[in-house]
């Protein structure tokens, strides 16, 4: 089973690190990770979600949620995902699938934007599935259990495991999920810079995304 | 939140500029990031190279490696939104008249 770098930097350290070697790093954490055992799937099946999420085949139900949750996913609806159920993949399975297809798809976003070739994924690491459960997760405003209100930082919280990475991402491309803080490259620091762009441009950037990607939330 | 941090540095925006590529949000190099984020969320390979370069020599390379790290977050947190079911906030439902685009029906 996967588990996060033991070196993987502070609080602290994030907020000081020079920013291409962390998107770097995270990055190929990520990649490293999806193909590695999950709490689900085996690392050939993450491998094979991912593959379907790029474009590859559609042949299982798990596939065929990666493809749709990477290529049109405002047009799920909470009867398909109770189809897939009755397919076999479990809301559980369903939330790491939308996890997988999620995260390729901001690796690929930003490969493509930089201007590099989209990466190839590594081969999958043998081993079994953790089947870890969060016991603490209830439905609210979702069709998936979330731990409280579902906010995008606890939108995966009914699989630990891809919730802690999905934000480990969002640190490292965005800003760190710490509303608490006002000051470095927090959510709590309204007039956070990070390279040279300042947090209205950040959230001008994210707002665009938003629109053309029809994601009101 | 666009609106408070442009406020707390001083910007005057119009959030029309966020949903309408030609109006301009007051937002420093926002054209250019308007740009940049449509080339890269629609995979137009043909306006992508001029879209980055355009961006860089407004606010350096940082700041292009910046934006399209923000552009990928983004990619990921909608799809989980949509993918979860999570529709818009109260918050967020007065959004669409002052950005110039009104909600989808699916939200109605």
């Amino acid at each position: 089973m996967y588990t996060l770098r033991k070196d993987r930097p502070t609080l602290k350290e994030a907020m000081t690190a020079p920013t291409t070697p962390l998107i770097e790093t995270a990055i190929e954490e990520q990649l490293d990770r999806l193909v590695n055992p999950g709490t689900w799937f085996t690392g050939g099946e993450r491998h094979a979600i991912c593959s379907a999420a790029r474009d590859g085949d559609a042949t299982s139900a798990a596939r065929r949620a990666a493809q749709r949750v990477s290529k049109e996913p405002t047009t799920i609806t909470a009867e398909w995902i109770s189809e897939l159920a009755a397919d076999g993949l479990g809301i559980e399975a369903y939330v790491e699938v939308v996890s997988i297809a999620s995260i390729i798809r901001a690796v690929d976003s930003f490969d493509f934007g930089v201007g590099v070739p989209q990466r190839a994924l590594p081969n999958p690491v043998d081993g079994e599935p953790s089947r870890l459960r969060n016991d603490d997760v209830d439905l609210h405003n979702a069709w998936v259990p979330t731990t409280g209100r579902a906010v995008p930082m606890n939108v995966l919280s009914a699989v630990p495991a891809e919730s802690a990475a999905m934000n480990d991402l969002l640190a490292a491309m965005y800003l760190i999920p710490a509303f608490n803080i006002s000051e470095g490259p927090t959510m709590g620091n309204k007039t956070a810079e990070r390279d040279g762009l300042t947090r209205p441009q950040m959230e001008l950037v994210a707002s665009h995304t938003s629109l053309l990607n029809d994601c009101f939330y | 939140m666009l609106r408070e941090s442009a406020q707390l540095l001083g910007l005057d925006v119009d959030m029309k500029g966020v949903g309408s590529p030609t109006v301009d949000s007051g937002i420093p190099s926002g054209r250019e990031l308007i740009a940049f984020t449509e080339a890269v969320v629609l995979r137009d390979e043909l306006e992508v190279e001029t879209a980055r370069v355009a961006l860089e020599a407004g606010l350096g390379k940082a700041a292009m490696v910046r934006a399209a790290a923000v552009i990928g977050a983004f990619e990921m947190v909608n799809r989980l939104m949509d993918a979860a079911g999570v529709g818009p906030t109260e918050q967020y439902r007065s959004m669409g008249e002052v950005i110039g685009v009104p909600l989808p029906q699916r939200f109605d």
